[in-house]
This record gives C-alpha cells, sequence and structure tokens, in this order.
C-alpha cells in the first residue's frame, strides 16, 4: 500500500507541475500525437480452440496538415505487470481526414486474442487484459500509443451489457462556427454507456483551455484564424472511446 | 551499534508563549503563561563585575516581618523566578544566604549600606538596601557567558560500542524547527530528503527503521507538515538514535531505531506554556505535582488550523482550482509515579495528520475533471511502563500498551482503509553479574487484529515508471489477527579493557508462519584513555509488508528481509572539549521484495550499502558547541539475482553537516546549520508513450537501462540567525534573526518533466527566506 500511495503522489506532482507554454501544454496539437482508440468489439473474449477472438483497431491520431505518417506493431514491454500481448496483430491502412488546421490520422489494425490458457484472469475483478502497441511515424517525431485490451471468459454477461461505444459530440463551438479570438467556452455532451465514468479529453490545434479534463471548459485561441477542437472520451473501466471534432473560426 | 542519545538539560525551561516561523516575515506572539518554576543550579562560579547596569526595582509588600529586619526578595530578571540561596555580602565581610524562596532577611543594620548579592549564573548586584519596611525585591541579570571551557553537560557514558550524545539544549539550539526529534537529520549515516520528513538510514528505505517513544513503537514519529515530531518536546528527556549494529532488543528493522524517551523526574512547581504558531498551529501543555509532589501530570493538546482557515479564505478568492486541507494535531496524557528504586509511567496518546485535496487533474476519471485526494493517518496509544531494580542483582521493566492505527487514503476511485488494532507487551529482565558485566533476556509479544478494505489497482515494486491507474484494481475486506513474538538474550561482558555485548533475537510473526534468530555482537575495546575501538556485527530481519503478504495484492509465501551489518570505527576523546567518532561500515539487505509476473512479488532483490562517517563534536561549554558530521557512502541494489546492481534510490554518496551555536554575551547567540549533499538519484526517461486508456504520456527507458541512472545536482543549503533577548522584570522577549535555505541560487529537489516528457527541468528550492520570530515568554 505504501507503494501505491508513493505512485499516486508521485502521479499527482507529474500531473499537476508542468512546463507551462503554449507548446508545451497538453491540449495542444504541434505535431504528431494520440488521440485515443476505438476496439470492435470493446471488450472481447478469449479465443477458443475452433474461433479465434478477432478484434479490429482503429487508432486515433492527430498531425498538422500535410503530414504523412506510416504505421507499425510495436512491443512494449514496460509499464504492465503482466506481458500477455494480443496476437497476430497486423497493421492495416493508414488514412486522413483533412480539418481545417490538422489532419486526423485514422490507422486500422486487427489483433486475435489469445486463449484462456495462455493470459490470466484476475480472480478478484474476473478480467484479463491483453497488451497491444502501435508504432505512428511522422515527418517531424515518433508516436507509440500503447493500451489494454479488456478480456472476460466466454459467456460472461459483460460481454453484451458492456460492450457498447459512448457518444460524445460538440455542442459549443458550432460545426464550421464563428467563436471569440480571446475566450471561449466549450462543451460536450456525453452519453455514457457499460455503466462507469468517462475520461474526458480536449485537444485545440491553437490557444490553451482551463482544464483539458471538464467536459464544459474555457478555451483561449491565440488569435483571429482558424482551428480545429477535438473532444474525446473513454470509459474508465472498459476504454470504450468516442470522438468529435469541429472546425471553428475565431474573430 | 551507533547511538546518539540527546540528554535533558534541566536549565533549559521555556515558559509562555512563543512562535515558531512559518512564511511570514514577522510572526507576533500573544498569550499569557502563568508559569513559576524555581531556576535550576548553574555549575558556573560567580562572575564577577558586571557588564550591563542592573536595574533595580522595589515593591512593598504587606509582609509580615520582624521589625528590626528587612525583606528582600530576589529574581531572575527576564522570568521573575525567585533565585535560591542568594549570598549576600555586607561590609565587614558577613555573608547571608536567602532560602529556597529567595527571600534574604537582613538586619536593619544594613539599611544604607552597600550590599553585594552572588549567584552563580548571574551577574553581581551591588546596591544600597533601603530601609524601608516591607518586602523589597531585586532582580538580578543574567551572567554573560564565561570563557572557561568546563563542559556544562555531561550525557551519560554510553555502555553500547559506538554512541552520539547531543542534549536536549543543543538540540534545541540547532534543531530544526527546533525539535529534538529532528537531530538525527544532522547526524552522519543519515540521509536527508526536502519531500520527505523521514529519514534513510545507511541506504535502508525509511519504512527500514524503527520508531519508538518508551520501547512502545509508533507508526511515524513525525507529522507529514509543519516539521514536528508526534510528542511534545516538554516531556522528551533524551532522543536514543541507533544507525546499525543495535542490540537485540530492538527488531524487525533494518536501518536504525529512533527512540525518544520521556522524562522520570518530577517538576518542582506547575508550569502551563501556550504556543502560538500564525498561521499554522497551537499548543498548550500543562503539567502538574500531584499527590503530595511525589508524582506528576502533564497534558498537551496540538492542533493546526488551516483546514479551519483555508476553506473561507479561498472561497472568497473566486474560482480556485486546487484546495489542500492540511491537518495535524496531537493529544497526550503523561502520569510519572516514581517509586522505591524505579518508575511507573503511565503515557496516552492520540496523533493524526492528513491532507485533502481538490483540484483539476488529469487523475480525474470524471467529465468535470476534477480529482479528490484525501489521506489520513492516525494512531492511539495507551501504555504503562514498569521499572524497577528489585535488589542489587535484578532489575526489570514490563511494558504493556494498547494501540491503535488509522491509514485511510482515497485517492480518485481508489480507497484504502487499514486499522490495526493491538496489544502489547515488552519486558525485559536484566541480572547484574560480577563487577560490571549483566545479562539481560526479554520478550515482545504482540496481538493484533488488521482490518483492511481495499479498492486498488496491483503494485508492481520494480517498475520506477509503475502507474497504477492502468493496473487492475483489487477489492479486499478482511479481518486478519496477527502474531509476533520474539524473544532475546543478550549481555555486557568485561574481558580486561574489552567490553563484549553478544546477544540473539528469535522471532516469529504470524504473516510468514516462520520462526528466524538474528545473532549480533556489539564490542568496544578501550585502547587508552583517549581511544575505543569498536565495532559490530549482526543480522537484521524485517518482515515484508502487510500487503505484500496477503492472498490479494501480495505472495504470502514470502520470506523475511534480511540485513547484515558490519561495523569498525574508532572513538577518541581528544579532551574534555573535543571529541571524534569515526566508523566504517558495510550492510547487505537480502531478499528484498519484487515484481514478479507470476506470483505477483517475491524476494528477489538485494542491495548492499557501504561506506564512512566522520563525527567531530565540540562539547557544550557556556559559549560554544557544534559538530561537524560527514558520511561518504556507495548504495547499490538491483531486482534480480542475474542483474547488475545499480545506484539505489537512497544514494546520496556525501552528506555534510555542520551545525554549531556561540553564545556572544548574556543576551546574544548566534547559530547555525550547514548542509552539502549529493544530489538525488532518479530514472531517467529515454521516449515516451501514449496510453490510449488514460489519455496520458508515460515514461519509457531504453531497455537494458539501469534503474536510478541519473543524478540531481548536489544541493547545498545555510540556515543561519542571531538571538537577541530583552529581559523585563517578570518577563522577556527573544528576537531570532534569521534566513533559512540561503544559498547563492536556488537548489534543485526533484525533477520535473512536460506532458510527452520531450522536456525536463529540475524543481528548484524556494529563494532564502529570511524572518524575524518574536518569542515572548511570561
Amino acid at each position: 500500500m505504501r507503494q501505491v500511495l508513493r505512485a499516486c503522489l508521485l502521479l499527482i506532482l507529474l500531473a499537476n507541475v508542468a512546463c507551462d507554454g503554449d507548446e508545451d501544454r497538453f491540449e495542444r496539437i504541434a505535431k504528431l500525437r494520440g488521440l485515443g482508440l476505438s476496439t470492435s468489439p470493446v471488450i472481447a473474449s478469449p479465443s477458443s480452440d475452433t474461433a479465434p477472438s478477432l478484434v479490429e483497431f482503429t487508432f486515433y491520431a492527430a498531425a498538422p496538415l500535410g503530414e504523412t505518417v506510416t504505421a507499425a506493431p510495436y512491443q512494449d514491454l514496460q509499464g504492465s505487470l503482466r506481458k500477455f500481448a494480443i496476437a497476430n496483430f497486423t497493421v492495416g491502412d493508414v488514412t486522413y481526414e483533412d480539418h481545417s488546421s490538422l489532419r486526423v490520422v485514422k490507422v486500422k489494425a486487427t489483433g486475435v486474442v489469445p486463449p484462456a490458457s495462455a493470459i490470466y484472469f484476475d480472480p478478484d475483478n474476473g478480467f484479463a487484459t491483453v497488451r497491444y502497441a502501435i508504432s505512428l511515424v511522422g515527418q517531424s517525431n515518433t508516436q507509440v500509443m500503447v493500451g489494454n485490451l479488456v478480456v472476460y471468459p466466454t459467456g460472461s454477461t459483460e460481454l453484451t451489457s458492456k460492450n457498447n461505444l459512448p457518444t460524445v459530440s460538440i455542442t459549443n463551438p458550432t460545426k464550421d462556427g464563428t467563436v471569440s479570438a480571446t475566450e471561449q467556452e466549450i462543451k460536450a455532451e456525453l452519453t455514457e454507456v457499460n455503466d462507469e465514468t468517462y475520461r474526458v479529453g480536449w485537444f485545440v490545434s491553437g490557444g490553451r483551455l482551463e482544464a483539458r479534463n471538464k467536459v464544459n471548459t474555457t478555451w483561449k485561441p491565440t488569435g483571429s484564424g482558424k482551428y480545429t477542437v477535438i473532444v474525446t472520451a473513454r470509459g474508465t473501466k472498459t476504454s470504450a472511446f468516442g470522438i468529435d471534432v469541429v472546425d471553428v473560426t475565431a474573430n | 551499534m551507533s547511538r546518539v542519545t540527546v540528554a535533558a538539560n534541566p536549565r533549559a525551561n521555556p515558559r509562555g508563549l512563543f512562535l515558531l516561523n512559518g512564511l511570514a516575515l514577522v510572526y507576533l506572539v500573544l498569550g499569557v503563561s502563568s508559569s513559576l518554576r524555581a531556576q535550576g543550579e548553574s555549575s558556573a562560579p560567580p562572575t564577577p563585575g558586571v557588564t550591563e547596569q542592573p536595574v533595580t526595582t522595589q515593591t512593598q509588600t504587606q509582609a509580615e516581618s520582624d521589625p528590626k529586619e528587612i525583606h528582600l526578595r530576589v529574581k531572575a530578571k527576564g522570568s521573575g523566578i525567585p533565585i535560591r540561596r542568594v549570598e549576600a555580602r555586607m561590609p565587614g565581610g558577613k555573608k547571608i544566604y536567602g532560602d529556597k524562596e529567595g527571600l534574604l532577611k537582613l538586619p536593619l543594620a544594613a539599611a544604607l549600606l552597600k550590599i553585594e548579592l552572588y549567584k552563580s549564573g548571574f551577574e553581581v548586584l551591588s546596591f544600597e538596601l533601603s530601609p524601608s519596611q516591607g518586602e523589597q525585591t531585586v532582580y538580578l541579570m543574567p551572567a554573560a557567558p564565561s570563557d572557561s571551557n568546563e563542559v556544562v553537560v555531561r550525557g551519560e557514558k554510553p555502555t553500547e560500542a559506538s554512541r552520539k550524545t547531543v542534549t536536549t539544549e543543543e538540540a534545541i539550539r540547532v534543531a530544526p524547527g527546533r525539535d529534538p526529534a529532528q537531530i538525527p537529520r544532522l547526524l552522519p549515516g543519515v540521509q536527508v530528503n526536502n519531500f520527505r520528513t523521514d529519514i534513510v538510514i545507511r541506504g535502508s528505505p525509511p519504512n527500514g527503521s524503527l520508531y519508538v517513544i518508551d520501547d512502545f513503537q509508533v507508526p511515524f514519529i513525525f507529522h507529514s507538515f509543519g516539521n514536528i515530531s508526534v510528542i511534545p518536546d516538554q516531556i522528551v528527556n533524551d532522543v536514543a538514535f541507533s544507525t546499525g549494529g543495535f542490540g537485540p532488543e530492538r527488531g524487525n528493522v533494518t536501518g536504525g531505531v529512533v527512540n525518544l524517551r520521556t522524562k522520570n523526574e518530577v517538576p518542582e512547581r506547575s508550569k502551563t506554556e501556550f504556543r502560538v504558531n500564525v498561521p499554522i498551529y497551537s499548543t498548550i501543555y500543562h503539567e502538574q505535582p500531584v499527590n503530595d509532589g511525589k508524582d506528576y501530570v502533564a497534558v498537551s493538546a496540538r492542533r493546526s488550523y488551516l483546514d479551519v482557515l483555508l476553506p473561507p479564505i479561498l472561497k472568497n478568492a473566486g474560482n480556485m482550482e486546487l484546495t489542500v486541507f492540511p491537518l495535524f494535531g496531537d493529544e497526550h496524557v503523561f502520569y510519572v509515579h516514581p517509586i522505591e528504586n524505579g518508575v511507573v509511567k503511565v503515557i496516552g496518546a492520540h496523533v493524526y495528520d492528513g491532507v485533502k485535496l481538490i483540484l483539476n487533474s488529469d487523475l480525474s476519471t470524471t467529465a468535470d475533471g476534477k480529482a479528490k485526494f484525501d489521506i489520513q493517518r492516525s494512531f492511539e496509544l495507551l501504555g504503562v511502563e514498569w521499572k524497577k531494580d528489585l535488589n542489587q542483582d535484578w532489575s526489570v521493566k514490563v511494558e504493556p500498551s494498547l494501540n491503535h492505527q488509522e491509514n485511510s487514503i482515497d485517492i480518485v476511485n481508489n480507497a484504502i482503509d487499514i486499522g490495526l488494532t493491538s496489544v502489547a507487551l515488552y519486558a525485559e529482565a536484566a541480572r547484574k553479574l560480577t563487577g560490571k558485566d549483566r545479562i539481560y533476556v526479554g520478550t515482545e509479544l504482540t496481538y493484533g487484529k488488521a482490518n483492511v478494505k481495499v479498492l486498488a489497482p496491483e503494485q508492481n515494486p520494480s517498475d520506477p515508471f509503475y502507474n497504477p491507474q492502468s493496473a487492475p484494481q483489487k477489492k479486499v475486506e478482511q479481518e486478519s489477527p496477527y502474531i509476533t513474538e520474539a524473544l532475546w538474550v543478550g549481555g555486557e561482558l568485561n574481558f580486561g579493557n574489552l567490553l563484549l555485548m553478544p546477544g540473539l533475537r528469535g522471532f516469529r510473526f504470524s504473516q510468514l508462519s516462520k520462526p528466524g534468530a538474528d545473532p549480533r555482537v556489539n564490542w568496544r575495546y578501550q585502547i587508552n584513555t583517549m581511544h575505543s575501538f569498536k565495532g559490530a556485527l549482526g543480522q537484521y530481519s524485517q518482515t515484508p509488508e502487510f500487503s505484500e503478504t496477503s492472498a490479494s495484492f501480495g505472495n504470502p509465501s514470502l520470506n523475511y528481509i534480511e540485513s547484515r551489518h558490519y561495523v569498525l570505527g574508532l572513538e577518541t576523546v581528544w579532551s574534555d572539549l573535543w571529541i571524534s567518532d569515526v566508523q566504517g561500515f558495510y550492510k547487505t539487505i537480502d531478499k528484498t521484495v519484487q515484481s514478479d509476473p507470476i506470483v505477483k512479488v517475491d524476494n528477489d532483490g538485494d542491495s548492499f550499502s557501504t561506506g564512512l562517517e566522520f563525527f567531530i563534536r565540540r562539547n557544550l561549554t557556556e559559549r560554544l558547541f557544534g559538530w561537524f558530521a560527514y558520511t561518504y557512502s556507495i548504495n547499490k541494489a538491483r531486482e534480480q539475482p542475474t542483474q547488475s546492481y545499480h545506484s539505489s534510490e537512497y544514494d546520496q554518496t556525501h552528506v555534510l553537516n555542520i551545525t554549531g551555536s556561540y553564545k556572544y554575551s548574556a543576551l546574544w547567540t548566534f547559530g547555525g546549520r550547514g548542509l552539502f549533499r549529493s544530489g538525488n538519484t532518479y530514472n531517467g526517461v529515454d521516449y515516451s508513450v501514449y496510453n490510449v486508456n488514460l489519455n496520458r504520456y508515460e515514461p519509457r527507458q531504453n531497455i537494458g537501462t539501469p534503474l536510478y541512472n541519473r543524478r540531481e545536482p548536489a544541493y547545498y543549503e545555510l540556515n543561519l540567525y542571531a538571538d537577541r533577548e530583552v529581559l523585563f522584570d517578570t518577563w522577556k522577549l527573544t528576537w531570532r534573526f534569521g534566513i533559512e535555505n540561503l544559498a547563492l541560487k536556488p537548489q534543485v529537489q526533484g525533477v520535473n518533466y512536460n506532458y510527452d516528457y520531450s522536456k525536463q527541468e529540475f524543481v528548484r528550492s524556494v529563494p532564502p527566506v529570511p524572518y524575524i520570530e518574536v518569542r515572548g515568554i511570561l
């Protein structure tokens, strides 16, 4: 317990005391950056002898307009107590969705959940986790994205009750709307599912946010011009993921 | 075997109000004390002459007196305490002595004659006695410190092979926060970190050391805030400090022992003391002789009030993103009943501290972006200490106690509540053999029950970048009884100039269900009157943490962590004034608990610590005292036996402490502390990864990079002060002008990174803090 406390207190310090120029703010997209991941299904079952449990991954990232990205599987050997990895992890197409100030990058991948005998189901929680990781290489930096996929035993009720995606949409400002160039309230509407709470994350192409993890917060653009605003939400237990992007003009 | 005792100085008895400096520049003292206490005898000879013009006041009372007598009440200036046995010299050489209440009865014939009053420790007062009836009062000024090099207080001669003695008066002058319990931080073998109140002893982690109050174990001895110990210094007699190589009477630690020992003597008078520290905390203390002066009782209460003051201030300050409510306090009851050839003491304590934070945080798991952190801890102790010399040969002590601890941690969506209730017995019997030889046997028994409620992530002790947020949570609710048993035998055997102290401690802890034994030996060889060659050798075992042996979070098959201490030293008494102590040490800690992918944790790791310690001390005289303490050490660790050693988390290669105090005159004292240490080690970040589950970046090292591979720059600070006393008849003001954290530039205290660890910067200390502290003692 002492180690948990120390780790948490260290996280508090690191999370809240940071270099504070706009370029260094978490929400500011100035280079290739990860945004999140959506999986289908949200939570999976282990493979059986006859039927592999296939999972489709969609990695979301953001990059400056015009930046091209290549993707490859990655092996992350740290940060996890047990190193059970997704099997047959194959990276597919990289597609781009250009907005006024940013490029949203989508990378498809597939993987197979190992069989139950090859992974560890925590007796207290009833589920296992398997690790996945991908490396995105841009023109100026590399972004490694890692995470854990939740796996429940075959036949678990969670495989149906917790396999939903949340919806998150930006309600203010509106798509292609006009905002104040000095300060603007931004809001999102979040539909929570799977009986869990959600981590909200905002990203902007410029300026700074009062609180990047509040569903309603204040944004200060850097001046007049075009901006792209992104909101994400991910479940704290299943990592079920939602994303929305709007382009606005600041006057 | 390296042991320090901070002994009481009966002259150091402040009373009334005083103020401790916090953050502001000036603190004003308010309050009243109703203390009356006779001042102790001084061993210094009378000082002829005066350096300041004495002020004599006269008061007339309706005291009954012989019409042929003049009653003169003699008191100390600055306190108004009657001075006992003052000597009055009259022309012709006649001497008259006052009583213990400071009353001199002088013949009427002495009126209009020049009288001189003498008392050791005070300036001679020469004046003309008024012939008026009624009681007159005069005040003697304290004498300037003499230039004699006579040592003022001698600590008890150590019986163990190695012990350093520091008096309470010295501790109050130079200890951080004037707290005697902080003295170990200034001694060799000890590492200090700015963000921790606990200490690291010879490379052992902070939880590797034991804290006791009069043989009663306590979970912590320092509050988390304010740099103060959990027990009021008014009842502390001394601090016994071992950096290792201690005897078999202490166990379940690999590092050292800090023992706050309370007083045995019954005070002559009652005393009440208020302390006000604005804006942090207040203290009230009262001690009272009872049972016709045979016993005494003391009570104290101390509480912070930031948690009361801050909310309305922050509320009015608008949309505060960060709210912090630190809280600490303690209450004590202390009863001392001397018996024939012994003492019975009862101590009751309730200690608590904690902090609540509410802030916008990346750790938030809710859409409002806020995270709450609530960390509270407390303990209660009720102990009885019975010590007695049964006869010329046998002495015993029996110390039963009731203990209760609570630790409550509520961080984001994790919660840990642990309550421990136990009954303990500590007992030891000693028998004198021929000459100075003696043997002793003892036992320590604890029966307890732990109530555990946990909703927390798995642990990963081997991963320096362990992120509890990404680990699966575990929910555990259980009640677990536990028993700890220990039995020891030891001796002090003299063979000519050789003092040999062998010992053996056997123990068993129900957590591990297996017994153990720790053999130990200390020795001291008196080479001549100046030099002593000393050493220690022994095994010191410790149980893993409770959570590490639990089935849910850990591994019930763990073994004891085992440490072996090897110490050699040379102690030299150069003169009455100067003592030096040079020690070399080597310590191994085996079977440390590390992560394991199969069984969660296992005893796979080990570490070692080796070094040299130099201690040079100038004993306390009226003017000057201080010491120089330097430690050179190498501290290495590894997580698996197949790995190479790397620098440990607790590796400060050089630690230098210089401390001292100089009494320039009766009214001026100068002092200070200087610290230089190597920078702390830390884990360098080679790159980072983006965790899609948490929406945050996590640091990584390249494969093969050893842990704690980088070191912060060296750290130093200087703390200086000057005390000026302003004496009035019955009260005094003490002004302290000081400066803390003095350095040529802000010193590095930690490392910080930007959001994706692509940039690193050092966290630096606050600029030097000048302060003025005013203390009024009435």
